[in-house]
């Protein structure tokens, strides 16, 4: 019954993309687009998509759908774009996922960089290191100083092998040598509540889900990853100033859209997108949600998409991380 | 008092018009996708989440909310006439419920069940009021090896829930801790009997098992030629809906036990209203005088669960209030829903949005009063249900299942995963092999497995952290009883067997 109205719906927009062709780019987008969300509802990616969406459907002037898609650590999600029809009107919305799983599977079912094209940067987020009140190592020199004198007892938790949780720490222990305990969780809620807990020590966290507990004493901020302090929580230092600059693992959203997508169509979506997350209200809800609003140029995506895959494939390669 | 002020303040809240609208909407949009099979609240919520988005978020919070409990409210409606669990909590109910029904006892069962969810939710309302920081701060006592302990108890409460052979139901829980270790291995990284397929990297959802084996093979087996007649029920008067004394003497102690046991699993993150009816289950089989009952229509055997499984969706928003972690994938949707809102879910949301959580608590025993006021008229209409030709009755069902499948994860893969459990439960009931205990090997499998493995990392694979930490130990302690108890029981009703065999020669 739904592999039939599937059938039907994609003969039926097969036959649009075919007539509207020859003169779909100049008057693009004629009809609503498709922004697929390869992560459940009510995630991070989800949200930053849910809050411009109203923006992005006034600067297309049509309407957006966004479809969850979730699943495989968001390659289902992804591979349909691949595969879907490269006229601008299915596209992907993602987090840092794209750019770590090329190094963290050897199996994906598509090319990141060949099947798809970048369309925009929209946003990037710093991570947290936070730990349990309890713990002796308070400061990144003694955290770094405890690990090297007692290898392998500190126990920092994450949202899972592969998650960007997890790398975080695997680039902090490759920059500063140091060797504690990953304990991987099935998503970084469980993990926060083991770390309110106190039954494990540390974690990097988003800033936005680490914040309340900052507030409210039930953690502490050891150290925030980006350039500049962030006005969320303006008390903890960044590494940089701690002396750890290598240490520096952002969390990037974008979007993409299937290859062989006309120029002047993503163009035009890039300009879109641009215009609808750097919306002032747009901008001041994401940034109360821990979100930096960007909304770059296709290319400029594109190179800091290959720059964080080698970043990637480097910590995953040196740290061993098995993802099958 | 404070309460008073609270209380006072949430019910201005909760029963300003538009609110007490939603709270209808919610309960009322609940209770339907609760008896409709296979769609459960995890479909509606991530399906109605976006048209959320235009409500004020009290609004949206109190609508989002009904229809989670509401839907544990109606969830039991077609494990009891149909056999077909509403979703994967009320699956437990079928066990029970569905022998009242074929004993033309359905009306009971449903006021039963009706009455018990509500008592159960309202309980475990006042329990969140006023209980629900120290609720929190105790449940984060709860580490990997607590859970550990915690979840091999419930465990072995699954080898007291099998009917008929022990050993099948060893065997149930065995391809259910199978199926349960599917996916993406969390330690380890590692993809286990995912067969190369991304659709399997995630896991087996228990909601696509809990509706193959529980309702698919139910509708295959109405397929065969020798199917049971039309079920009884059909002739129905409301005096049927008043309970007995002796039923309500039954069932009373099941729904404060039931209530008990949800608020607990509840209360705890990564438990839930699934587990807590399966325990609350074997909870009454075992506190009861005569368990032989169980399994024949034992009234306690489906007001027990039901109560369980209210309060625990009540429960559930103690970690997700407070804490700001959600309690499970249900609570993670409403979390994203007030984060959408810019509200910073977590410890201050009670001292910082107190007309919401005041607010939503008012509005969550409104919504309980009007689903019994909704529910017990409806009673009526869903007995009739029975009248509808099976022919028509059960594609709609498959229909409605495959919707609610699909809908969790717009993924058509769960269709025909689905079909597939379908195929495998027929052939489990023609075996006589019981199915709960299958399904509660998929839930809890990976949560042992995965808390053991954490609990021993942490320790640095010293084994003794299981019984150094005092709760866990407390919770070891009870299963070994448990399992004492089992055995005890056991020898001792095959030594009465023997002397029954020895009496009587025809046996």
């Amino acid at each position: 019954m739904f592999t039939r109205i599937t059938a039907a719906v994609g003969i039926a927009s097969l036959a649009l993309a075919l007539a509207g062709a020859a003169h779909a780019q100049s008057d693009f987008p004629t009809r609503p687009v498709t922004l697929i969300v390869p992560f459940g509802a009510g995630g991070g990616t989800d949200n930053l998509v849910r809050t411009f969406q109203p923006a992005l459907q006034e600067a297309l002037g049509q309407a957006v759908v966004v479809e969850n898609r979730p699943g495989g650590g968001s390659t289902i999600g992804t591979a349909l774009v691949t595969k879907a029809q490269p006229d601008g009107y299915t596209l992907l919305a993602v987090d840092t996922a794209v750019t770590v799983n090329p190094a963290l599977y050897d199996n994906l079912p598509y090319d990141t960089l060949k099947d798809l094209t970048p369309v925009s940067l929209l946003a990037t987020g710093p991570v947290i290191l936070i730990a349990h009140p309890s713990v002796e190592a308070k400061t990144m020199d003694d955290i770094v100083a405890k690990a090297k004198a007692e290898p392998g007892t500190l126990t920092f938790a994450s949202g899972g092998n592969g998650a960007s949780t997890h790398l975080a720490l695997e680039l902090m222990k490759l920059e500063t040598g140091v060797d504690v305990i990953h304990i991987p969780y099935k998503g970084t809620g469980p993990a926060t509540t083991d770390l309110l807990g106190g039954h494990v020590q540390y974690m990097f966290n988003g800033i936005s889900a680490s914040r309340p507990h900052l507030e409210s004493g039930a953690i502490i901020g050891i150290a925030v990853t980006g350039d500049e302090r962030n006005p969320a929580v303006p008390d903890v230092p960044t590494f940089a100033e701690l002396g750890y600059p290598q240490v520096n693992p952002m969390s990037i959203w974008g979007v993409w859209a299937p290859a062989g997508t006309p120029d002047d169509v993503v163009a035009k979506l890039s300009d879109a997108f641009a215009k609808a997350i750097n919306d002032p209200a747009v901008v001041e809800k994401l940034n109360d949600l821990g979100f930096f609003t960007v909304g770059s140029a296709p290319g400029e995506y594109g190179e800091r998409v290959s720059s964080e895959m080698k970043k990637w494939k480097n910590v995953v390669e040196t740290a061993h991380i098995v993802v099958e | 008092m404070d309460l008073i002020a609270n209380l006072s303040l949430g019910f201005e809240v909760a029963l300003s018009p538009s609110n007490i609208l939603y709270c209808v909407i919610g309960v009322t949009v609940g209770t339907f996708v609760g008896v409709l099979p296979g769609i459960g609240p995890m479909a509606t919520i991530s399906m109605l989440l976006p048209i959320t988005f235009g409500l004020d978020p009290i609004g949206a919070l109190i609508m989002l909310a009904g229809i989670y409990y509401g839907a544990q409210f109606g969830s039991s409606v077609t494990s009891i006439l149909l056999n077909i669990p509403g979703h994967a909590a009320a699956a437990v109910i079928c066990l029970d419920g569905h022998p009242m029904a074929k004993q033309g006892r359905a009306a009971v069962g449903l006021v039963g069940s009706a009455i018990a969810s509500f008592i159960g939710g309202s309980l475990a309302i006042i329990l969140v009021m006023q209980f629900a920081p120290p609720l929190a701060k105790f449940a984060l006592r709860f580490g990997p090896a607590e859970y550990f302990s915690m979840m091999a108890l419930a465990l072995l409460a699954a080898a007291i829930l099998s009917e008929g052979e022990l050993l099948k139901g060893i065997g149930m829980v065995l391809v259910g801790l199978i199926i349960g270790v599917v996916g993406i291995d969390v330690n380890s990284g590692a993809q286990r009997l995912s067969f190369g397929s991304w659709n399997l990297a995630d896991g087996v959802s228990f909601v696509i098992v809990a509706m193959g084996v529980f309702a698919v093979s139910e509708v295959m087996a109405n397929l065969e030629p020798h199917s049971k007649p039309q079920m009884v029920g059909s002739d129905f008067t409301w005096r049927e809906l008043v309970p007995s004394w002796r039923d309500f003497r039954q069932a009373f102690g099941s729904i404060i036990r039931g209530f008990g046991v949800g608020a607990l699993f509840g209360a705890l993150p990564g438990s839930g209203p699934t587990i807590a009816s399966f325990i609350s289950y074997s909870v009454e089989k075992k506190v009861a005088r005569e368990p032989e009952r169980f399994g024949k229509g034992a009234l306690e055997g489906v007001t027990g669960p039901e109560s369980a499984n209210n309060a625990a969706a009540v429960a559930g928003f103690i970690p997700t209030l407070t804490l700001g972690v959600p309690g499970d994938a249900i609570m993670a949707l409403m979390l994203g829903c007030l984060m959408i809102f810019g509200i910073q879910p977590g410890p201050r949301v009670i001292t910082d949005n107190p007309e919401l959580f005041w607010g939503l608590m008012a509005s969550m025993w409104i919504g309980n009063l009007l689903l019994l006021i909704l529910n017990i008229p409806l009673i009526g209409i869903w007995v009739r249900v029975l009248k509808i030709p099976y022919a028509i009755l059960y594609p709609s069902i498959l229909l409605f299942i495959c919707i609610g499948v699909f809908a969790t994860n717009n993924n058509t893969f769960d269709i025909l995963l689905l079909a597939g459990f379908g195929a495998a439960g027929y052939i489990f009931s023609k075996l006589g092999c019981p199915a709960a205990p299958l399904l509660l090997g998929v839930i809890l499998g990976p949560l042992i497995e995965e808390n053991m493995r954490r609990a021993l990392l942490i320790s640095r694979g010293d084994p003794t952290v299981f019984v150094t930490h005092p709760i866990s130990l407390g919770l070891l302690l009870v299963a070994a009883a448990v399992l004492a108890g089992f055995f005890y029981s056991g020898f001792r009703k095959r030594r009465a067997g023997l002397r029954e065999a020895d009496t009587t020669v025809d046996g």
